[in-house]
């Protein structure tokens, strides 16, 4: 066990790394000059001493790998640099606001779908063919195909020209804000949004691994030892539906964070996501490898942790 | 953008039951109506995509009615104006074009490096399978829009750039599905003959075990068509796909985003289009799983 754990935090170092070194050749070998950029292209005359001046100064004028290994180096001391483009606000205070906003976004978004989209599988499961199973498959299908920003965009019309038109007095609905997030109800509408895409997932594996256990002899002898269904289910179906469901909501880390990318730039909301697009946007090399960075370290972790529960969960997995 | 990461343990057709006859599988699909009705509508896209010009009843970009800016739908025109003017029905139809060559190119580009990267990796084993694994990993934990929105901002927006972007880093699920397949097939009696025979592993590889891993190949791809299509929405949407004035259903969405509370009705449309379309291949591509491949070995894309 110990030596698989060595192994498997060794593999992930090594991703992070390779990672980080592709996004810092990517980010040089774009096109377009920071310094222009920061200086409004051309619209202050500048001369060329000042423009290496700005450049010594950031220390893009020396080698590439130089530029990494100081970088990497500041990075592993906890040092993520300056911004080139906010000038002088330290990259990691950038990143350490938007985290909670990503951070609780997601949380929200999770709880909500696994609230909603185990018990509505199991249902579903339980009884196939029923209005229930027919009812979770349609959203699951609509789920999985629908865009989130386009979703999103819909629940901003409704709730910011419609809902207010006609139940405007409505105590909660009536004040549902469609950006930011200047009060609690900022958060409901992004909320929503994420969810939805991970509940049509959860809903259509909640399913899949209840119908899987229905048939299985454990099943049948608690059956036939007279346990009521209800008990059966309860003590017998369910727990064993939270290993498969544990393990695709580890495992989907990379694609929530995918969708929070995009949500949070229709619902102008100040996390990763949009601080991500911005500093694309802005050619801010340092904030941009710095996050990819904590994205990839993230899913790495997550991934690890979900191998982890999943080990401890389920007794029968003896990793070798 | 999402997909099932977890690809079932992978357990080979031929050993557990005679993979099903061609005519068998055929009668399977025709029976399911959902995915009969999926092949109906990308029928009918296609058709809209090739003959776009001439049922398109305006010019996407260049038709502009004065006056009309932002205007609603009407019976003349359906989809209503747009914030310059232009009739939204045409720029909507002109919009299949992209949506569907960016998902069938891209997904073209993917399975040619998914199928030769598993292939490899599968048949030499060792480091190469050790290294290649890696890569594939490290790609399918990172999240893909990240990686697509930096690539594309460093090649610049384009539609070229598009299709290659999304090409080049949605290959890894069908890496991952192909190479635990050619890992079982190795030890086949017909590639140890083929070995035995004295062919090269570069025939063996095309000539025998590249055929063999085709079904899981093309059931996979009809559930990625789809992700595809969201991807280069998604793109688009963000101003890093399809640069303007070219019509795409993303390009769309976000003129409607800036005009969401003065014109809302420019949103509705193109997004009705990306999930009617997702749809229709995403049920293709159950009923050519639960046609070709009974077993569920495939996970669900989205």
């Amino acid at each position: 066990m110990s030596t698989y754990l060595t192994f498997r935090i060794l593999k992930g170092a090594f991703v992070v790394v390779l990672i980080s070194v592709l996004t810092f050749v990517i980010m040089r070998l774009m096109p377009g000059d920071p310094v222009y950029m920061l200086l409004g292209e051309g619209q202050i005359p500048i001369t060329d001493a000042q423009i290496e001046a700005i450049r010594a100064m950031w220390g893009l004028d020396r080698p590439l790998h130089e530029q990494y290994i100081v970088w990497a180096g500041n990075l592993l001391r906890g040092d993520f640099g300056q911004s080139l483009i906010r000038a002088g606000v330290p990259v990691r205070q950038m990143i350490f606001e938007a985290i909670p906003v990503t951070a609780l976004l997601n949380l929200y978004a999770m709880l909500l779908a696994i609230a909603v989209a185990v018990p509505f599988g199991i249902a579903a499961a339980v009884r196939r063919n029923s209005w229930v199973d027919y009812a979770s498959n349609i959203f699951s299908a609509l789920g999985i195909a629908t865009p989130n920003f386009w979703l999103a965009l819909m629940l901003i019309v409704v709730f910011a020209l419609y809902v207010p038109q006609w139940f405007g007095d409505l105590p909660l609905v009536g004040r549902i804000p469609p950006f930011g997030l200047r009060s609690w109800q900022g958060w409901i509408l992004p909320v929503i949004v994420i969810a939805t895409e991970e509940m049509a997932v959860l809903m259509r594996i909640t399913r899949g691994a209840v119908l899987e256990l229905l048939p299985q002899d454990f099943v049948r002898t608690a059956r036939s030892k007279g346990l009521a269904e209800r008990a059966v289910l309860y003590r017998h179906v369910v727990s064993n539906t939270l290993l498969p469901v544990i393990t695709v909501i580890g495992f989907r880390i990379a694609f929530i964070l995918s969708g929070t990318i995009i949500v949070e730039n229709v619902f102008a909301l100040p996390g990763i996501g949009r601080l991500f697009v911005d500093s694309v946007l802005r050619l801010d090399y340092q904030v941009v490898q710095s996050l990819v960075v904590v994205f990839a370290l993230l899913v790495v972790v997550v991934n690890l942790l979900t191998d982890l529960v999943y080990a401890l969960v389920d007794p029968r997995i003896r990793i070798s | 953008m999402t997909m099932l990461p977890t690809d079932p343990p992978y357990t080979p057709a031929g050993q557990e039951a005679a993979p099903p006859s061609r005519n068998k599988a055929l009668r399977r699909f025709l029976g399911n109506r959902m995915a009969v009705a999926g092949v109906v509508v990308v029928t009918l896209l296609l058709l809209v995509a090739l003959f776009a010009p001439v049922i398109a009843p305006h010019h996407p970009n260049d038709d502009i009615f004065r006056g009309m800016r932002g205007v609603g739908p009407s019976l003349e025109h359906p989809m209503g104006f747009d914030h310059l003017s232009r009739d939204l029905l045409s720029r909507v139809i002109f919009g299949t074009r992209v949506a569907l060559l960016v998902g069938l190119v891209s997904s073209l580009i993917s399975i040619v490096i998914g199928v030769i990267v598993g292939a490899v990796a599968g048949y030499f084993g060792g480091w190469i399978d050790e290294l290649l694994s890696l890569i594939t990993d490290a790609l399918m934990a990172f999240p893909l829009i990240a990686l697509l929105i930096v690539l594309a901002a460093v090649m610049g927006p384009s539609l070229t750039t598009t299709i290659i972007v999304i090409g080049a880093t949605v290959w890894a699920r069908y890496a991952r599905v192909v190479r635990a397949e050619v890992m079982s097939l190795r030890e086949r009696d017909f590639v140890t003959a083929a070995r035995a025979l004295g062919a090269f592993d570069r025939r063996i590889i095309w000539k025998h075990v590249v055929p063999n891993v085709l079904t899981s190949v093309i059931v996979l791809a009809s559930l990625q068509v789809g992700a595809v299509i969201i991807l280069e929405s998604a793109l688009s949407f963000l101003g890093l796909g399809v640069r303007p004035p070219t019509a795409t259903w993303g390009g769309i969405l976000s003129d409607g985003r800036a005009f969401i509370l003065r014109y809302p009705h420019i949103a509705i449309f193109p997004g009705v289009m990306i999930v009617i379309t997702v749809l229709a291949f995403n049920f293709i591509g159950d009923g050519l799983r639960d046609a070709l491949d009974p077993h569920q070995k495939i996970a669900r894309g989205k």
